[in-house]
């Protein structure tokens, strides 16, 4: 009994670890115009598109 | 950016039905030049963030354009909504979901690792000693790349020079796929693991699951990592000049101390 309940808490331990080890789902981004836009109008798929410095008083690392 | 919004669960799960691109301001002339011409903005010049929806051939604003999400939706939800309903209006939005023929590559490794810092992820780097063997070893990631859950994992970039595999020290074969965990300010990073040759989908789609979990590099406190980046006397050089002077004038304060 005692086994069994161990077994099963280990089980739904595993289970918690693999679900913790999915990443957080994330937008996929094109980092180049060229590729974004080709693939776009290649499928038809509407364009989200936003631009960002990668650098803060010319420190980079930061948005 | 707006992380508010761009990583909200109903936005990311709305993305899906569209091409996103996110461009680095001032690391292209081109780009630079078409964002100009979409945005419009006010000030007459590229601003250094950019935000809007647009038609699939590039041409037309679906909303009204401006510097972030916040300045043309209420909240995340609002936003997601906004997006579901353009993706119904397009009849390729829903079918060509994963269909992707492209890896969604920076233009530079430089610039992967620094907006891998910026992002706090890693960077995928494919490279080669040819642009044939690239395109091989670029292709056969597609699927990889293009699934749930590795898409928008990775900050990807791509190299035919090993020259510019230099901020990445280590680097032990001639071809394939580093992950790399990008340094404080994304000028050179450290291999997290090297998947010689032409990646196989379901082992190396293993491997790269493995190195996105074991990826635990902490988001640097905003003040401290600009205080310290000037102390440190780091200036990255952008590659067109910028032309934001709300930016300008905000680092120029910055650097004389004020």
């Amino acid at each position: 009994m005692f086994f069994r309940h161990s077994f099963s808490i280990a089980l739904l331990g595993m289970a918690s670890l693999a679900v913790a080890a999915e990443p957080p789902a994330r937008i996929a981004w094109y980092g180049q115009l060229k590729d974004g836009l080709a693939e776009a109008q290649r499928t038809g798929r509407p364009i989200l598109l936003v631009s960002g410095a990668p650098q803060c008083h010319g420190v980079p690392g930061v948005w | 950016m707006d992380g508010s919004f761009l990583s909200h669960e109903s936005v990311v799960a709305a993305s899906r039905n569209f091409v996103c691109i996110r461009l680095a301001t001032y690391e292209d002339q081109q780009e630079a030049e078409f964002m100009s011409r979409v945005f419009t903005p006010r000030s007459g010049v590229l601003e250094n963030t950019t935000f809007g929806i647009l038609s699939p051939d590039g041409k037309r604003n679906l909303i009204t354009p401006g510097r972030a999400p916040k300045h043309a939706f209420r909240d995340a939800t609002s936003m997601a909504n906004k997006m579901n309903l353009i993706a119904l209006q397009h009849p390729g939005a829903r079918q060509a979901a994963w269909t992707d023929q492209r890896l969604p590559g920076m233009n530079s490794v430089d610039v992967a690792l620094n907006v891998a810092a910026c992002d706090n992820l890693p960077v995928l780097v494919t490279f080669a000693e040819n642009e044939q063997r690239l395109a091989e070893i670029n292709k056969s990631l597609l699927k990889i790349a293009w699934s749930e859950p590795l898409a928008g994992q990775f900050v990807y970039g791509s190299t035919s020079n090993q020259q510019k595999l230099k901020p990445i020290p280590g680097v032990n074969v001639k071809e394939g796929i580093l992950v790399v965990e990008p340094g404080p300010y994304g000028l050179t990073g450290k291999i997290l693991r090297e998947l010689p040759g032409i990646p196989t989908s379901e082992q190396s789609k293993a491997e790269l699951l493995q190195a996105v979990a074991s990826f635990s590099r902490v988001a640097p406190e905003y003040t401290s990592h600009i205080q310290l980046g000037i102390q440190l006397g780091i200036d990255w050089e952008s590659a067109i000049p910028e032309t934001d002077q709300q930016s300008i004038r905000a680092k120029e304060r910055a650097r004389a101390g004020r």
